[in-house]
C-alpha cells in the first residue's frame, strides 16, 4: 500500500481505501460529534426551539435546541450546525459514541421536513467506513398543520448539470443524469479530470429547492449532501465521512453554481414517479448500489493463459446481445491489401483475404498470420474492423477505424495482463495513416482527439430490454447509465474513455470497464444516421477471450456545456 | 408421451423423436371422390382440417405447450426458444398448396409472436440490467408461419413447422 492520500493521485477505483473497523470509526467520530460540524458560515441560532419531527412510516424525533449550538435528540446531547437557504434550514449533528447522526431539512414556511438518518457499520453498506442513510419524509409538528406539498423523491433533476463552487473553494461538476445515481467530477481535490458515479437521493422540497445526497460508495464511502436552490443556484450542505487518508471530514458549506444545461430524460410525458428501483422489503437504508468489483472475474496472468491455451477463444462467433439492433457487417474490405503506419513507428500489414478473414504481419517480422475479423462500413469509405493478434503474450487486439477516402487510421489497441487484473482490458490509442494502392497519402494529417462529444449523452438500444445511455462527462471519462422499462435512468458506472474525430459527425469512442468486468468497448458513432457499430474485447473465466460486435441506434440526449472546465491535456491520465 | 407433456414451450422442440399421432379425422378423402363436386368438397374439408390443425397447434403452444398430438415428431418444429406466444394474423389469408397426389401440403401465414429474452450473459450491460431486477424482456415481432403437412391413415399431421 502506498502512502495514504486524502484525495488520491490515482483513479479512485485503483486506490485501496482502509477497511476501518466500526470501533475505529466510532472513536474517530466522538470528539467531532461533541463540537459539531465545522463551517465557514456561522450557524443559524435555534436556541430554545423544539422541533417535533413526525413521519408517516419512519421515526418520530424531537430536537431540543439550547444555547451555544447544543441540541438534545433521542436522549443524547450533542452539537449542531444549521445553515439556511431561503425558507429551508439544514441542521446537521452526530450522536456521540453512536457512529450515527442526522441531517434535517426543515421548511420553516410550510413546516414540511425531510430527515436523513445516518449510521456507520452494521449494514447494509459492506464496510464500516461507507455511510448508510435512510430518508424519512414528514413534517414539524406545531400549532398549525403543515402546508404545501409534502417532500418526496423526484425525477425533476434528472439530466441537469451544475458546476458548484463551495465556500471551501472546492469546485465540482455534478451531472444529475439518473434518478438513483449521480456522476461527479472533482476539479480541485482530484487532479486527473475523471468523473465517478455514486448512488444518490433526489428530494423535491419546493419548485425551487431540492435536497440531494450522494454516497461515494465503492470509494471513500463519504456522504455529500446539500439543499440546492435551482433558481438562485445556491446551496447549503454537509460533507461527512472519511477521506482517503482516513481523516474525518465533517463540515457544512455554502455553495454557488453555474447552470450547465440539461440532457433529455426519457420517462413517458406526465410520468413523475421517482422510485424506479424501490426495495419495499429491503432493510432500513437498503438500496441498489452497484458494486462491480464484487462480480468481476479476477484472474492471474497464468489463469488467463490457461483459458486461452484451452482454446476458449471466441471471435465474432456468438450472438451478441450488444448488437441485437446492430447493422449488417461489411465484406467490402475483402481483397484489399494495405498497411497501417502508426506514428509510434509500428507497421501493420494487411492482406484481407475474405469478408471475415485477413492476414496480418507486424513490423515486417516473420510471415503473415491469419485471423478472423468483422468489419462495418459506418460511413461510406470508413470502416471499423477488429481482430486478435494471436501469439502475442498479452493476447492483444487491434480495433481499427480505417478511412480509405482520407488515408487515415486510428487503432484502439487492447491488451490483457494489466498490473491490476490480468483479465482486465487495457487500451492505448494509436494514430496512423493507411498505405496502399489507390489510398491517398494524408501527409502529416491525422485523426485527432476531439471534444465534440464532451458533455454529450446518447442512448443506445442494443436489444429488446437491453438499453443504456452514454455520458461523455470529461475528456477521459465514459459513463454508462442503465434505464428501467419505464424510461427512468438508474444505475450508473464509468471508466476511462477516449474520443477521436474521424470525420464530421463520425467519432471513434471507447470505454474501459476498469475494476468492473474488464471489457474494452469501442464504437464508431455516426451522428448522421444516429447509429453506431463497434467491437467489445473481453476476457472471462468461463466465456474466455472474445471479440464481439456492438451496435445500436442512438438518440441524442443533449450536450452539457463543460468544455471550459478542462485544460488542453485533460485527456491524459494514468489508468 | 408423459415426459413430453411435462415440458414447456421453451424446450419441447429440443426433444427427440415422437411417435406420430392422428390429427384430424378425414371425411371422404380426395382420392375417393367420384366426381368433381365430391373432390371439391373433399379439398375444402382438407383445407379446413389443415387450418384447424394450425389453429390447434397455436392454441396448444400458447397453452400448456404440449403440441405432441399435432406433429409427426418433435424434430419437425423449428421455433426460436425465445418465442413464448403466437398470435395468428387473421387479416391476411394463409396460402395453402397441395401436392399433386394430395398426400402432402404446404402452408404459409403471418403471425405476431411474443419473444421473451433472458439476460444470462456476462456483459456489463446484462449484469447491470439483471442488477436492476430486469432479468428478461419481452418484445413483439412479425413472423411467417411455414408449415408442411402429410396425410396419414388417420388424417393430417404437421411434418414441419417453422417461424421465419
Amino acid at each position: 500500500m502506498e502512502e495514504l492520500q486524502a484525495y488520491p493521485d490515482i483513479p479512485l477505483f485503483r486506490y485501496e481505501y482502509t477497511d476501518l473497523s466500526l470501533e475505529e470509526v466510532t472513536r474517530r467520530l466522538n470528539a467531532p460529534a461533541l463540537s459539531g460540524p465545522q463551517s465557514l458560515e456561522a450557524s443559524q441560532d435555534l436556541a430554545n426551539q423544539v422541533l417535533h419531527f413526525r413521519s408517516e412510516d419512519g421515526p418520530d424525533l424531537d430536537f431540543h435546541f439550547s444555547p451555544e449550538q447544543r441540541v438534545e435528540v433521542g436522549g443524547a446531547e450533542t452539537a449542531y450546525h444549521a445553515l439556511a437557504l431561503g425558507d429551508v434550514t439544514l441542521v446537521s449533528l452526530l450522536i456521540p459514541r453512536a457512529a450515527s447522526g442526522y441531517a434535517l431539512a426543515w421548511d420553516r414556511h410550510t413546516n414540511q421536513a425531510t430527515l436523513f438518518e445516518f449510521w456507520f457499520g452494521n449494514g447494509p453498506a459492506p464496510r464500516a467506513r461507507e455511510i448508510n442513510r435512510a430518508v424519512w419524509h414528514g413534517h414539524i409538528e406545531g400549532d398549525e398543520p403543515p402546508t404545501g406539498e409534502p417532500h418526496h423523491p423526484t425525477l425533476r433533476c434528472e439530466g441537469r448539470a451544475l458546476a458548484w463552487t463551495e465556500d471551501t473553494g472546492n469546485r465540482t461538476l455534478e451531472y444529475y443524469c439518473s434518478v438513483t445515481y449521480t456522476h461527479w467530477v472533482e476539479l480541485d481535490r482530484l487532479s486527473d479530470s475523471r468523473g465517478y458515479s455514486a448512488p444518490a437521493d433526489y428530494v423535491f422540497l419546493t419548485e425551487d429547492l431540492y435536497l440531494f445526497s450522494r454516497v461515494e460508495a465503492e470509494f471513500s464511502g463519504m456522504l455529500h449532501l446539500y439543499v440546492m436552490d435551482a433558481n438562485r443556484l445556491e446551496s447549503v450542505g454537509l460533507r461527512l465521512g472519511f477521506n482517503g487518508a482516513d481523516e474525518l471530514e465533517y463540515y457544512m458549506f455554502h455553495g454557488s453554481a453555474e447552470w450547465l444545461g440539461q440532457n433529455a430524460r426519457f420517462e413517458a410525458l406526465g410520468d413523475f414517479s421517482a422510485t424506479p428501483l424501490a426495495m419495499p422489503d429491503g432493510a432500513k437504508g437498503e438500496r441498489r448500489i452497484y458494486r462491480p468489483l464484487e462480480t468481476m472475474d479476477k484472474m492471474t496472468p497464468e489463469e488467463v493463459a490457461e483459458v486461452i491455451a484451452a482454446g476458449n477463444i471466441h471471435v465474432f462467433d456468438r450472438d451478441s446481445p450488444m448488437a441485437g439492433n446492430g447493422t449488417e457487417k461489411s465484406g467490402a474490405m475483402a481483397g484489399k491489401t494495405f498497411a497501417v503506419h502508426y506514428d509510434n513507428g509500428s507497421r501493420m500489414e494487411y492482406r484481407v483475404t475474405g469478408p471475415e478473414t485477413l492476414e496480418w504481419r507486424m513490423d515486417g517480422r516473420g510471415g503473415f498470420t491469419e485471423a478472423r475479423y468483422n468489419a462495418w462500413e459506418v460511413m461510406p469509405g470508413a470502416f471499423i474492423f477488429g481482430h486478435l493478434l494471436e501469439g502475442l503474450p498479452d493476447h492483444d487486439c487491434h480495433i481499427v477505424v480505417a478511412d480509405f477516402d482520407a488515408g487515415l487510421a486510428t487503432n484502439f489497441h487492447g491488451f490483457l495482463n494489466t498490473p491490476y487484473f490480468a483479465n482486465e482490458a487495457g487500451a492505448e490509442t494509436l494514430f496512423g495513416k493507411l498505405v496502399g494502392d489507390g489510398i491517398p497519402d494524408p501527409g502529416t494529417r491525422r485523426h485527432e482527439r476531439t471534444r465534440d462529444l464532451l458533455g454529450r449523452a446518447f442512448t443506445w438500444e442494443y436489444s429488446p430490454g437491453l438499453n443504456s445511455m452514454h455520458l461523455y462527462s470529461t475528456p477521459n471519462t465514459t459513463s454508462w447509465i442503465i434505464p428501467t422499462p419505464s424510461g427512468h435512468f438508474a444505475t450508473q458506472w464509468s471508466g476511462s474513455g477516449d474520443f477521436v474525430k474521424i470525420r464530421d459527425q463520425l467519432y471513434f469512442a471507447r470505454w474501459q470497464e476498469e475494476a468492473c468486468n474488464g471489457t474494452l468497448g469501442t464504437i464508431l458513432i455516426n451522428m448522421r444516421t444516429m447509429h453506431d457499430a463497434g467491437i467489445g474485447y473481453h476476457m472471462g473465466a468461463e466465456r474466455g477471450l472474445s471479440l464481439s460486435n456492438v451496435g445500436a441506434p442512438a438518440r441524442h440526449a443533449g450536450k452539457i456545456d463543460v468544455d471550459r472546465f478542462f485544460g488542453p491535456d485533460a485527456w491524459e491520465r494514468d489508468a | 408421451m408423459s415426459e413430453f407433456s411435462k415440458t414447456d414451450r421453451r424446450n419441447f422442440v429440443k426433444l427427440g423423436a415422437l411417435a406420430a399421432t392422428p390429427m384430424v379425422a378425414l371425411a371422404p378423402a380426395a382420392a375417393m371422390a367420384s366426381d368433381d363436386s365430391a373432390a371439391r368438397l373433399a379439398r375444402l374439408e382438407d383445407e379446413r382440417a389443415i387450418a384447424g390443425l394450425v389453429t390447434g397447434f397455436v392454441r396448444r403452444f400458447n397453452g400448456d405447450g404440449d403440441c405432441s398430438e399435432f406433429v409427426a415428431s418433435s424434430g419437425a418444429i423449428l421455433i426460436d426458444p425465445q418465442v413464448c406466444s403466437i398470435a395468428e394474423d387473421r387479416s391476411r389469408d394463409p396460402q395453402l398448396v397441395f401436392a399433386d397426389d394430395g398426400r402432402t401440403a404446404a402452408w404459409q401465414s403471418r403471425a405476431e409472436v411474443e419473444l421473451l429474452t433472458h439476460f444470462e450473459g456476462d456483459s456489463t450491460l446484462e449484469k447491470m440490467t439483471r442488477f436492476q431486477g430486469q432479468g428478461s424482456a419481452s418484445s413483439r415481432a412479425s413472423r411467417k408461419i411455414e408449415a408442411e403437412f402429410a396425410r396419414t391413415g388417420d388424417g393430417w399431421t404437421i411434418t414441419r413447422l417453422a417461424l421465419a
